[in-house]
């Protein structure tokens, strides 16, 4: 007999699950339960910003607002003090 | 009802419509925990902590990503493997040992063995078990496995021929002879 034929064998001989006819019932009582406390809406980003944030993005909005710090700060350095870093 | 539907009406906030999904997964998540846990008392347990879990964190069940099948099945493994850390569990089946009673040689050498390879699983590392257990058990094809588990399907295929080989210690006398 080959271990294929005789995995098939063990997996059938395996008692059936049967499920008890309350089990959906008392799953259901402790997500109602869950719910009422305000656990299944908790507070997400995609509420917010309409998009799942991932680290890519994290990384991209960072990274634009050290640009767009140093350009301000570029731009009040010569406007206000009359020096330019750049140059 | 259309899965997806469902589950972004659970996500709007109807959670009745949750209930759906815990009726047509229920089966197969117990008999899931139950291979792994090898207790269908302890299944039924840790099947409610999946159930609820699922519900908790349905918000961040990507469609793009999996069915939702293999996204259920993920939490069903990872918690079958902390059910297994939280407590030593002995693998039994009662039906077997009735049968056992009544049954002629043959079988009852059958059934040995399958007690014997029911053993030699309880004995092997959970990353090993929990593998085998979706691949032969639960039929699942190598690439919802390798999502299951979060390896690669070359991992997959390699834990499932080195359970194999150890399985075939506990099936030693039996290969070849019998028909």
């Amino acid at each position: 007999m080959k271990q294929e034929e005789l995995e098939k064998q063990w997996k059938q001989q395996r008692p059936i699950v049967e499920v008890d006819p309350t089990f959906c019932e008392s799953v259901m009582r402790h997500v109602r339960n869950a719910s009422r406390r305000g656990m299944a809406r908790q507070w997400r980003w995609e509420d917010w910003i309409g998009v799942r944030p991932t680290v890519q993005g994290a990384l991209w909005v960072s990274a634009s607002l050290v640009g767009l710090g140093r350009l301000l700060w570029m731009i009040h350095s010569i406007l206000f003090q009359g020096v330019c870093y750049s140059c | 009802m259309d899965e997806n539907k469902v589950i972004e009406c659970v996500i709007q906030g109807d959670v009745n419509s949750f209930g759906l999904l815990v009726k047509r997964y229920q089966r197969p998540v117990i008999a899931l925990v139950r291979d792994v846990v090898g207790d269908l008392h302890l299944a039924e347990d840790v099947a409610q902590e999946v159930f609820l879990a699922a519900f908790k964190k349905i918000h961040t069940y990507n469609p793009a990503k999996g069915c939702f099948s293999t996204w259920l099945f993920t939490i069903a493994r990872n918690k079958s493997v902390n059910a297994i850390k939280r407590r030593r569990i002995r693998r039994v089946f009662p039906i077997q040992e009735e049968r056992r009673k009544s049954a002629p040689d043959d079988q009852l050498q059958r059934r040995e063995l399958f007690l014997r390879l029911d053993a030699a699983l309880e004995e092997l590392p959970i990353r090993l078990r929990t593998v085998f257990v979706l691949a032969v058990f639960h039929e699942l094809p190598y690439e919802e496995i390798a999502r299951i588990e979060g390896i690669r399907i070359g991992t997959v295929k390699s834990r499932i021929s080195r359970v194999r080989k150890k399985l075939i210690v506990a099936m030693n006398g039996y290969l070849g002879e019998h028909k």
